[in-house]
């Protein structure tokens, strides 16, 4: 015998009941989650609660980790830079004070080794503060990304842009950069590869990223590895952090021996999302 | 849960009410404690309540069709109605259990 179907006042009243279910659900009036096989305890509002936590804790690590970068770059540069460029007089006239010699020939090779410095001072400064960013923009502070790795590494950078506009908001040109530079920071140091192609798309109102290599790749286990736990890659996990903070999603495709591949999508207008403020002993806390 | 009201004041209604819970849980108890309060709100009443587990009977729950708590069913008077939440909105609780006008 089938089954008798139901009347329309039935239907209202299981209509009414779905939706008392749902408004509880939404006023986190729930306890657990009952099954088939059995009750999930479950504390809706607690998890959503320690989800916007844990969005606002990792969104002031982001800011916290690039006002420290700006620090030291500051002080590499404003300081430590200076000391070099005092010293590097110094020795200049101390050189012209020298007779022809040993000694002579020893202020030469420390006048050479403190070249060398300054230049490694000048890269460090650059990396933690790209000075192109602001002043230029995204796209050329990227092509000088993929210039330095071509120098340092001679991995050869491909790049494809396609209407992208010339300047973007602030934070996401940072962002952005940031996602690149940690990329090719990892295909520089991990990836074994001669070459890296970055795209950058605007297709649909986001800004698709791409940053492929044709390195050794690694299994899909190891990326599940790399992005769940605390220990590993850290830089994997601030990028998608930045892309979160976006609006956006990133994700790391990759294979064994077929390269590895980090794509990124950020929706060009940022609509600012509903966030939690941390308290000022969480702040605190963190500075 | 006891029977807070004098059945010798009965007027015209008797309600068999169950609430499922989830142990302590906090909005369980809550919910206990409201539906105390509101049943205590209407002393001319007869409210039978059984309350029932679910960490220890969750097939009741599965059976009854209740798939989170807390929650409660009003069985008798018919029609079977169920609630879920805590049961801290006492104007809806008044209003679908036909006791708007009691109040």
């Amino acid at each position: 015998m089938g089954a008798q179907k139901p009347s329309y006042e039935e239907l209202e009243a299981r209509l009414a009941e779905a939706e008392r279910a749902l408004n509880a659900i939404r006023d986190g009036q729930v306890d657990v989650l009952i099954g088939e096989e059995g009750v999930y305890q479950v504390r809706l509002k607690n998890l959503e609660h320690a989800l916007a936590r844990r969005k606002a804790l990792s969104k002031k690590l982001v800011e916290l980790l690039e006002k420290e970068r700006w620090e030291m770059a500051s002080a590499v540069h404003d300081h430590a830079g200076q000391l070099l460029t005092a010293l590097t007089i110094d020795l200049d006239s101390l050189k012209n004070e020298l007779p022809p010699g040993p000694l002579m020939e020893k202020a030469f090779l420390v006048e050479k080794r403190a070249s060398k410095l300054m230049g490694f001072l000048r890269h460090i400064s650059r990396n933690l503060r790209p000075p192109a960013l602001e002043s230029l923009g995204l796209i050329p502070s990227i092509q000088r990304l993929g210039s330095g790795l071509n120098e340092q590494t001679g991995i050869e950078m491909q790049l494809y842009i396609k209407d992208i506009p010339a300047r973007l908001h602030p934070d996401q040109e940072l962002a952005i950069y940031r996602i690149v530079q940690e990329s090719l920071n990892n295909v520089a140091k991990h990836a074994n590869a001669e070459k890296v192609f970055l795209s950058l798309i605007l297709r649909d109102g986001k800004i698709h990223v791409a940053v492929e290599d044709n390195g050794a790749g690694f299994e899909r286990q190891e990326i599940l590895n790399t992005f769940g736990s605390h220990k590993k890659s850290l830089g994997l996990r601030l990028m998608k952090e930045r892309a979160n903070q976006l609006g956006g999603d990133l994700w790391v495709d990759s294979k064994k021996g077929k390269g590895t591949a980090v794509l990124a999508e950020i929706p060009l207008n940022v609509a600012g999302g509903s966030e939690e403020r941390l308290s000022e002993s969480e702040l605190e806390g963190l500075m | 849960m006891g029977v807070p009201s004098d059945k010798s004041k009965v007027r015209d209604k008797q309600f068999l009410l169950r609430l499922f819970v989830a142990g302590e849980e906090p909005h369980s108890l809550k919910a206990k404690e409201n539906l105390r309060r509101f049943c205590a709100s209407y002393p001319d009443m007869v409210f039978d309540i059984e309350v029932v587990d679910v960490l220890t009977s969750f097939q009741t729950a599965f059976e009854n069709k209740i798939f989170l708590t807390p929650a409660m069913q009003k069985i008798t008077p018919s029609p079977a109605i169920t609630f879920f939440g805590d049961l801290s909105s006492t104007a809806e609780l008044s209003r679908v259990l036909g006791l708007e006008e009691d109040v």
